[in-house]
């Protein structure tokens, strides 16, 4: 399975450049370990500092007593946990959204033949170019037209028409990695056009929608720029921007701050550990076709 | 052919459609219910309830109309409400600084609320003087309700003073010995925190001020340039360029730091104004200095005021709602209530001013006393965006040694020339 | 969901792939035609459409208008807008922070990604776990990444500024965010933290597509490990590079939201990019016309380097 396997006909075990390799693997990945967790643990002992002690001038790491009154309070008083709802919500609309849109244009680009498919192929790519801080100006006004604005509903379509060409991208070198043998028997077999699709490719396409949706889902949860502008009411703020207003208003509350942070990124974490495997499959097949 | 999956896909659609116009937007009252004003606020701290009590009390001793605050952080407050405005969404009324008149009432922002004014029974109590605060030059429409105001003066922390064996500067060129003095940067002392970050141009403004300089001349040209101005201006940057007497960060400071370090000792003078004296007291107690903000010579004595009132956006659905939630924030108990908290500056009313403990309490008198000779913001177009960023970013390159003291005052100065 | 052998090759057993190394293998494509595939192309062209596209059109005509965010467009006035912005003095430091901030940032984290990926790749146990933790920076939003430094990049009270007086590198600390040699690199150090496990996960899954006889034929040929990478595994990985290099260069010029939280473009100009810019002429002078001239400008560079792409990929195989 990995693709440093070494001369067989060597034994491996005690070898001294073996042992070295391993050795400067392991300090690496141990290096690598501490750099991307860091921060976050930082974050965590932080916020079971006691807020008195963070007042304090000078810096130290481990906190006297560990002290929860900072999540207390932030789940009490503030409105984390409607920041939290709002985003959420947003990505449940976002992600399947685009994901019909992305599979749409994917077996489009990727299976038919038909006027124009060079020119969306290309524009496929141009959309990456699309900076939200251009697009925003604009939104901001339609949106206000079609009544979308404040609206979970409104944040979600814009980042869903956001995220569809990357999807877009995955899904299509996904499927041009497989082969079509399986469909053509289908249609041999009688099948209609739309049940070869909803019954071979689909099914087909599960892994890359993972990786796909995965992406979605980080697009949408992340996303700043849109949700500072569009969402103006506690109601419908979403996390990142809830979390931006914490730090203006409490920038001497670090407890505070990063007790909202630590519960921020949690979800982030149990998620990427459970799809990880087949992310990166998904990648695999799909972007690889470069 | 795919009739089926359109079918589910339109009523998945409409479902969901439904379910975020019912859930997902923010709340409007309609028909008999009160009507819900919509407040923003920035606060000086935010842990603070007194905003909140207000609040509560309003909605207690009102039917028709209910009033919800909402506070942002100084630093953001400018973007986000021309934001929120700009889109029609946000608030109905919102706290305001005279900083932005300039901005927001020629573009259209902020209501006209001349004709609300009028048919107060509140507004004679409103000190005559400041009404001007509310308006535009040369117009007497009033967009802007008086709320709060301030002048600057200077903190200095007795015990460091003492300690260094320096007297309380009465001069500029005082202060920026005394600032040299009580730098030690191996024992984690400095004198003084630039606050060249978000709301810093208040305390330079008060610093310009006292230095002799105007912003605007007699005929009503940008006087920034002059060379009492260019003077001023480069004795506020040898606090760093030269004495290198500001803490690390002190840069891009915004006042949360500033007061951080004020407390904690860090530093030992701070140029703040009366909202910030209950918090100082409690944390240095008899430490605790005030003095008038250092002129040139020690006589004529000048400083800045700065006024907090509150704006009904034009954007409000139901205007006289909006109104009545902010006029009564202008009537004595509450005014009483925000002017003696934590967080409380100047109050507005005669009937608050005349009484304890704004006429009895010595600093306070100061205060008052120094908005006599006090000089505020003129209300130009440019004045928004030097506050929102200008200030910070030509201070930041003046502070860095990336242009000179006179390249800012130019900059600057062509900013408030514009339309 | 039952599996046909041919069927292994895309779904997560790289191993048994039998792909040729080289992805522009020519293979036979019948396709479809007719006007079905308008139908599936349907719901993205009016998503994408409204939403993308129409705001394009339209932020590109303010670019070439007067704007006020209250009463609209108030005038045309051409090109006023980018003559204004190239003429200005601050121009040529914003442009030049911008190709700092782009190609460093973008630079250094395909070197780090290449070593990631190696590292990745190598067999170690909880390797799946690994993988996973590996991609949480990138996962995390920009909020809490500029909160979670700026903490720890605190002068007074943060981790990094006392290790380095407990260690005795300095005896004063670094203001990294307030001051202006500091403040960029910091921004780019931040930046290439966040996008590493991107590039170490593209690249490891095209690492992945590298058939092992490839390189074991490689190794019996004499060449040593440098050899088999330069001959081998390069070739097979550089479509990945490349694509992952442009997308990440165009989302790390288009990236406001790091610059904004942590440092507003300052302290002066030393951290404005270009994106940057143009949100605080839109959002903080009320500029819109000219918010928007920036950030066509920037969308105009870019698409050179599109063009660019696909100049160079356009000799492989058509798809």
């Amino acid at each position: 399975m990995s693709a440093r396997t070494p001369n067989l006909s060597r034994p491996t075990a005690l070898t001294l450049p073996h042992v070295a390799r391993r050795t400067g693997l392991y300090v690496l990945l141990g290096v690598w370990l501490a750099a991307i967790l860091g921060p976050y643990v930082v974050m965590l002992l932080t916020s079971l500092t006691p807020s008195s002690q963070l007042a304090a001038a000078g810096a130290s790491l481990w906190p006297g007593e560990v002290s929860t009154d900072a999540y207390r309070e932030l789940l009490g008083s503030t409105p984390f946990l409607t920041y939290l709802r709002n985003s959420l919500l947003v990505a449940a609309v976002a992600v399947p959204l685009a994901l019909v849109c992305a599979s749409g244009a994917a077996i489009a680009l990727s299976r038919f033949e038909f006027v124009g498919r060079q020119f969306f192929m290309t524009a496929v790519l141009v959309a990456q170019l699309l900076p939200a801080v251009l697009l925003v100006i604009s939104l901001q006004g339609q949106l206000r037209v079609l009544n979308l604005l404040d609206n979970v509903l409104g944040l979600a379509l814009v980042h869903a028409a956001f995220a569809t060409p990357f999807a877009t991208w995955l899904l299509k070198g996904f499927l041009d990695s497989i082969p079509r043998e399986l469909e053509e028997s289908g249609r041999i077999d009688g099948a209609s056009s739309w049940q070869v699709v909803r019954m071979i490719l689909l099914p087909l396409l599960a892994p890359g929608m993972v990786a796909a949706g995965t992406y979605i889902f980080i697009l949408s949860w992340n996303e700043f720029l849109y949700a500072l502008t569009f969402m103006q009411s506690t109601s419908t703020r979403t996390l990142p921007i809830g979390l931006h207003l914490f730090i203006g208003e409490y920038q001497i509350r670090w407890d505070l701050l990063t007790a909202g942070g630590v519960l921020a990124v949690l979800p982030v974490i149990a998620g990427f550990l459970i799809v990880q495997k087949r992310l990166v499959a998904g990648l695999a097949a799909g972007a690889v076709k470069g | 052919m795919n009739a089926r999956r359109t079918a589910r896909a339109v009523a998945l659609s409409t479902a969901a459609v439904t379910l975020m116009a019912a859930c997902g937007g923010a709340a409007a009252d309609t028909g008999d219910a009160p009507t819900t004003v919509e407040y923003w606020l920035w606060q000086d701290d935010a842990t603070d309830s007194t905003w909140g009590d207000l609040a509560a009390d309003f909605n207690a001793s009102h039917d028709d109309v209910q009033v919800n605050i909402t506070t942002i952080p100084l630093e953001q407050y400018q973007d986000r409400l021309l934001t929120a405005a700009s889109s029609g969404t946000g608030a109905c009324a919102a706290r305001s600084k005279d900083w932005w008149l300039g901005q927001f009432a020629p573009q259209g922002m902020i209501a006209d609320i001349t004709e609300h004014v009028d048919a107060w029974d509140g507004k004679d109590d409103v000190i005559e003087s400041l009404w001007d605060t509310g308006r535009l030059p040369g117009d007497d429409a009033v967009y802007m309700l008086p709320h709060q105001y301030v002048t600057l003066w200077l903190y200095y922390n007795k015990d460091r003073f003492a300690q260094a064996g320096v007297e309380p500067p009465t001069t500029q060129q005082e202060f920026l010995d005394a600032a040299a003095a009580l730098t030690d940067p191996a024992a984690g002392r400095y004198g003084f925190d630039v606050r060249g970050g978000a709301g810093g141009q208040d305390q330079w403004l008060a610093w310009m001020f006292a230095g002799g300089a105007d912003v605007v001349d007699a005929d009503g040209e940008v006087a920034l340039t002059s060379p009492e101005a260019v003077a001023a201006n480069e004795r506020y940057l040898s606090v760093v360029t030269e004495l290198d007497a500001a803490p690390p960060g002190s840069i891009t400071a915004a006042f949360a730091p500033v007061q951080t370090n004020f407390a904690a000792g860090t530093t030992a003078m701070m140029i703040h104004h009366p909202g910030s004296l209950n918090a100082m007291r409690e944390t240095l107690g008899d430490a605790l200095g005030v003095l008038p903000i250092p002129s040139v010579d020690g006589t004529e004595p000048a400083t800045l005021t700065s006024m907090s009132g509150n704006v009904v956006l034009e954007s409000c659905q139901d205007k006289d709602a909006a109104f009545e939630w902010i006029s009564w924030l202008a009537t004595e108990e509450p005014m009483r209530a925000i002017s003696t908290s934590i967080q409380g500056q100047l109050p507005v009313l005669e009937s608050v001013a005349g009484a304890e403990p704004f006429a009895t309490d010595p600093d306070l008198q100061l205060a008052v006393e120094a908005a006599r000779t006090a000089k505020s913001w003129p209300a130009l177009p440019g004045v928004a965006q030097l506050a929102a960023k200008e200030f910070q970013t030509q201070v930041q390159l003046a502070l860095q040694g990336d242009q000179t003291g006179e390249e800012m005052l130019t900059r600057l100065s062509q900013l408030l020339e514009q339309d | 969901m039952t599996m046909t052998p041919t069927r292994a090759a895309g779904a997560g057993a790289p191993g048994t792939r039998r792909a040729a190394v080289a992805p522009a293998a020519p293979r036979p494509r019948p396709r479809r035609r007719g006007l079905e595939a308008y139908v599936y192309l349907a719901p993205a062209i009016v998503l994408v459409g409204s939403f993308a596209g129409y705001p394009l059109v339209r932020s590109v005509w303010f670019a070439f208008n007067e704007v006020n965010p209250f009463s609209g467009v108030q005038g045309f006035v051409g090109v006023q807008h980018f003559v204004d912005i190239v003429t200005h003095p601050d121009f040529a430091q914003i442009g030049r922070n911008t190709l700092v901030w782009t190609f460093g940032a973008v630079a250094l984290q395909l070197l780090l990604g290449l070593v990631g990926a190696h590292l990745l790749n190598a067999r170690f146990a909880l390797r799946g776990v690994y993988r996973g933790l590996a991609m949480i920076p990138w996962a995390t939003p920009s909020v809490l990444v500029a909160l979670m430094w700026i903490w720890i990049l605190d002068p007074n009270h943060g981790v990094l500024n006392g290790a380095l007086r407990a260690l005795g590198v300095t005896d004063r600390p670094i203001a990294f965010l307030s001051e202006s040699s500091t403040a960029l690199p910091t921004l780019v150090a931040v930046d290439v933290w966040q996008g590493v496990p991107l590039f170490a996960v593209m690249i490891l899954a095209a690492l992945q597509g590298v058939a092992p006889e490839l390189r074991e034929a490689a190794a019996m040929d004499g060449c040593g490990p440098v050899g088999v990478f330069r001959h081998v595994v390069l070739p097979a990985i550089l479509p990945t590079i490349l694509i992952t290099t442009l997308l990440r260069l165009i989302w790390t010029a288009n990236y406001v939201d790091l610059v904004l939280i942590m440092t507003g473009g300052g302290p002066g100009l030393s951290s404005t990019t270009l994106s940057l810019q143009s949100y605080v002429t839109a959002y903080k002078a009320m500029d819109f016309g000219g918010g928007a001239a920036y950030a066509v400008l920037q969308a105009a560079v870019l698409s050179v380097l599109v063009v660019l792409y696909i100049r160079l990929t356009a000799k492989g195989a058509r798809r």
